[in-house]
């Protein structure tokens, strides 16, 4: 069992997996035994009070770093969102619903990978609007930044 | 033995015994296998098939071999073997056998091979490959970096804006409009200014200069403008000998 718990937590190490993807990994197929055994890893982190957590967003698992430790790590580790990505996102969520026309007349014609990407991630959902798109912002951007979802940037 | 003369000795020899001659370079020590240019190897190669009157398919089979022996023994030495899709499948020793199953082989490419272990196993040392280090992992992005972003933003916007408004202040289509009333009044100036000119100057033809005072850009296209509009009316011709020499105009109707 140690040897698969090593497995699985190298693995979530690397990239954020779900069960089907770990089971793959390890060939292990009962996906409740890697369930336990994420579990217990999960616990042995908090038990020796880790810099690092696992947790399990979308139903992936990944190793990140603690909340209270991002500050340390900022200048030493690059943001999960880049620069310019991130000024679009900040952009539509100021704007709480923004037609996707607007913030290319705003941002230039890269917004539109912006917003291919920030949808994908899942932070803003695009409706189609006439001609154009709507672009509001999720409830995982709210969850990721921790804002409470009325609240005005 | 330079690199150079490794190359001629190559591609040059008639018989072009490529597998004896690297056999006997590397066994008397003169040249070091690990510092052929693979890539000049291949440049002079495609010289030389050029230069050919006919085809030999043999030669180009030899020289194709030689060069994958020795990326392959290159590439095994360095480590990079994983890269390889073959080398995943299968060992060192089965592809050597497959490379003597082939009929066509000289008994000299076994003793590369013997040879080519040989100074593997000996120089492995010096150009051993450190796996790579991970990169940098990426972090969460936090609030204050959302802020710091969405200022950028609203800045950005800001200045298009400001740039916009700037914008509307020139219309230059008004501008246009107001110098347009006037242009009548100056065509008339001016072609009776060229009639002058032109009985002065004994029906000679007329340098634009002579028509200014103040010789700014100003007035050469106050003047200019004028002037294309007789031009295209078949008043006056233009000439210029070349780009940005003097405009010579040629009243065709005083002529006439």
């Amino acid at each position: 069992m140690k040897e698969i718990k090593a497995k699985i937590e190298a693995l979530i190490h690397c990239k954020a997996l779900d069960l089907d993807s770990l089971s793959k990994h390890t060939g292990i197929a009962k996906k409740g035994l890697l369930k336990n055994l994420i579990n217990e890893l999960i616990e042995e982190y908090k038990l020796r009070e880790s810099g690092l957590k696992i947790i399990n967003r979308d139903g992936k698992y990944k190793i990140s770093v603690r909340d209270e430790h991002v500050d340390t790590i900022t200048e030493a580790a690059r943001p999960e969102i880049d620069k310019a990505v991130l000024e679009t996102l900040a952009y539509i969520a100021h704007k709480k619903m923004i037609r996707q026309a607007d913030v290319v007349r705003i941002r230039s014609n890269k917004s539109y990978n912006h917003i291919k990407e920030l949808v994908e991630r899942g932070f803003i959902e695009s409706k189609k609007d006439g001609r154009s798109k709507k672009l509001t912002p999720t409830r995982k951007f709210y969850e990721y930044f921790k804002l409470p979802e009325n609240e005005e940037i | 033995m330079g690199t150079e003369k490794i190359y001629s000795a190559i591609f040059s020899d008639d018989d072009i015994k490529w597998q004896s001659i690297i056999y006997e370079l590397i066994r008397s020590k003169k040249i070091d296998p690990w510092d052929i240019d693979l890539n000049k190897f291949s440049q002079e190669y495609l010289k030389t098939i050029e230069n050919l009157k006919k085809l030999n398919f043999r030669i180009s089979g030899k020289v194709v071999f030689a060069a994958a022996i020795m990326l392959k023994i290159k590439t095994k030495h360095l480590g990079l073997d994983d890269f390889i899709l073959l080398s995943d499948e299968k060992d060192e020793e089965v592809l050597e056998e497959e490379y003597f199953d082939d009929e066509y082989l000289d008994p000299d490419e076994e003793k590369i091979m013997k040879l080519s272990k040989h100074i593997r196993h000996n120089t492995k040392k010096k150009y051993l490959i450190k796996p790579r280090l991970e990169g940098p992992r990426k972090r969460k992005v936090t609030v204050v970096e959302l802020m710091d972003a969405l200022k950028k933003a609203i800045e950005v916007d800001r200045r298009r804006e400001k740039r916009k408004a700037k914008a509307k202040i020139v219309v230059p289509d008004k501008i246009y409009e107001a110098k347009k009333d006037l242009l009548p009044k100056k065509i008339v100036e001016i072609r009776e200014k060229l009639s002058k000119l032109f009985k002065l100057n004994k029906r000679e033809k007329i340098a634009f200069s002579n028509l200014l005072n103040e010789h700014s850009p100003k007035e050469r296209v106050e003047k200019f403008l004028p002037i294309l509009h007789i031009a295209n009316g078949g008043e006056i011709h233009i000439h210029q000998e070349k780009p940005f020499s003097e405009l010579l105009l040629e009243v065709l109707d005083e002529r006439d």
